[in-house]
């Protein structure tokens, strides 16, 4: 392996958290996120000499993992239950005198209740901070798509979550909707 | 000049405080893109553009305020996000990048899953719960059993533990009782569990399982020691026990049939804090011999975020006959807990190919 490989590795190496961030608000769960995460990072590893055709190195390991993601059905809204819509009735927790960042667990949550082609090109400009036309190629879309995609899964995001459920300070039992 | 004669006439309806619609028209038009690339904040280097959204947002209150919720919809991802993103990288996907071969997944996930389970059988149906008593989102007598297992630990961890099928023995009678007992720590060990896993604790119909993943507070310098369930006041939990140099922390896990969500409440008790709350479908107590209240407070921040959103699943795999005959066939509501794989702990031999 020359010298080549392991500056790819390198550049790899860097995009991890990006990837898992990605992953783990996608799959809803740390450990399967990470399994997905290292299903991409072989599968750059194994194709590695086709991925300057695709633009960027970041955007084409998103769209490894997109792929991978929507290829293995790893979403739980795939095998959505009873039992996981029960959950999803789940009531924002109240941390009194503590830092907001523990009830933005809400919006993650909320997140996951859209499509997920939606929940991609939200995360893709909203969190991980491609242009429109990097996260265009990146879901293999038109950028017209990806904007109704943003239009109509932001629109029912919130529908689903805004900051007051997270800011107001009442007692517990308040339901998300 | 029509564009500039256009712009007057829009700016002077703002300044008479008409705010009626403007008329799309050529370039002024303010279209989707230009509203959603001003909330991604995509504008920043084109000011004639994002003067113009502006003003179409000023006289249009309904499109300013979903323009602001997605602005915030973005900043909460964000936030939400940035824990994960800091997160240090577990070896394994290191060590993906570093080998060629692709590394033998299921062990992998295994050693890195440290899932914690807890399966709760349902044949008391879903609202007969556990948690009446305590419905209002108290968690205070929760708290107080906690309190006293953590005061008699070092006796419990030295004891020799009864198998299960004593404990069953001795109070499997009752249709609402749980009836189950400490476990020795190696009888955990051997249940090591994957998430593809859950088929070990599958041999119930209509289980309603609590899936969680013991909490990593290594950011704070703990590590997982011992998981074990445990009896507090005849009801089963789980407590993983963390030290970090002298200082040991418990965490109790108590699977209960509702969903709510109570606020944190602290208990003091001769140099003994407890922060209690519940979380979904878990009751959870934290007990500490530490005395630096800001800390504790960050471990169940971190426990609290770990935990976020308990899955509540019905395992679908296959029942295990095997682990009938270990147990005993189950009568009432029962708990299993079922130990996790330490990171400290030597990982187990590859059995394929080396991991690195």
């Amino acid at each position: 392996m020359g010298g080549d490989a392991e500056d790819l590795k390198w550049l790899i190496a860097r995009e991890i958290p990006h990837l898992r961030r990605y992953a783990c608000f996608l799959v809803g769960d740390r450990a399967r996120a990470d399994d997905l995460v290292q299903d991409c990072l072989e599968r750059a590893l194994r194709k590695r000499h086709l991925w300057k055709r695709h633009g960027t190195l970041r955007s084409w390991l998103f769209r490894l993992l997109y792929r991978l993601h929507i290829d293995a059905g790893r979403s739980l809204s795939r095998r959505r239950t009873a039992t996981d819509a029960a959950a999803d009735a789940q009531v924002s927790v109240q941390w009194p005198d503590q830092e907001p960042s523990l009830q933005v667990g809400d919006v993650a949550f909320a997140l996951r209740r859209l499509p997920e082609d939606q929940q991609a090109a939200i995360l893709l400009i909203g969190v991980e901070g491609f242009s429109y036309e990097e996260a265009a190629r990146v879901l293999d879309i038109p950028i017209g798509t990806l904007r109704s995609r943003l239009s109509r899964g932001r629109d029912a995001l919130r529908a689903h979550w805004s900051p007051e459920l997270e800011e107001s300070d009442r007692p517990a039992l308040r339901r998300v909707k | 000049m029509t564009k500039s004669v256009s712009l007057m006439r829009r700016f002077r309806r703002l300044l008479a405080g008409t705010a009626e619609a403007p008329t799309p028209a050529g370039e002024d038009a303010v279209t989707e893109l230009d509203l959603l690339a001003y909330a991604d904040r995509r504008l920043e280097d084109d000011p004639a553009r994002r003067a113009l959204v502006e003003r179409h947002l000023a006289a249009q209150p309904e499109q300013a305020e979903r323009i602001a919720a997605f602005q915030a919809q973005n900043e909460a991802l964000t936030r939400a996000g940035a824990a994960w993103v800091e997160a240090p990288v577990p070896p394994r996907l290191l060590a993906a990048l570093a080998q060629e071969k692709p590394a033998p997944r299921r062990l992998a996930t295994q050693a890195a899953a440290m899932a914690a389970l807890v399966a709760v059988s349902a044949s008391a149906g879903w609202h007969a719960g556990i948690e009446r008593s305590t419905g209002d989102g108290s968690t205070g007598s929760f708290a107080a059993s906690a309190l006293s297992d953590y005061r008699q630990q070092p006796d419990t961890t030295a004891q020799a533990p009864a198998t299960a099928q004593a404990h069953r023995a001795a109070g499997g009678a009752g249709a609402g009782d749980f009836a189950i007992g400490t476990l020795p720590a190696n009888d955990l060990g051997s249940q090591v569990l994957s998430r593809q896993g859950l088929a070990p604790v599958t041999w119930l119909r209509r289980r309603i399982a609590v899936e969680v993943e013991a909490p990593d507070l290594g950011a704070e310098g703990f590590s997982l020691v011992e998981s074990r369930r445990v009896e507090l006041k005849g009801t089963p939990a789980v407590r993983l026990l963390y030290q970090r140099a002298g200082e040991r922390v418990s965490l109790y896990l108590r699977p209960r049939w509702e969903e709510g969500a109570g606020p944190v409440a602290r208990t003091e008790s001769d140099g003994l804090t407890v922060l209690h709350w519940l979380d979904g479908p878990l009751a959870i107590a934290l007990v500490t011999d530490g005395t630096d209240g800001e800390a504790t407070a960050a471990l169940a921040r971190r426990v609290h975020r770990t935990l976020a959103r308990p899955q509540l699943v019905e395992p679908s795999a296959e029942p295990d006959r095997s682990q009938d005959a270990r147990l005993g066939a189950p009568s009432g509501p029962e708990l299993l807990s079922l130990g996790e794989t330490l990171s400290s702990q030597p990982q187990p031999a590859a059995q394929t190919e080396p991991a690195l």
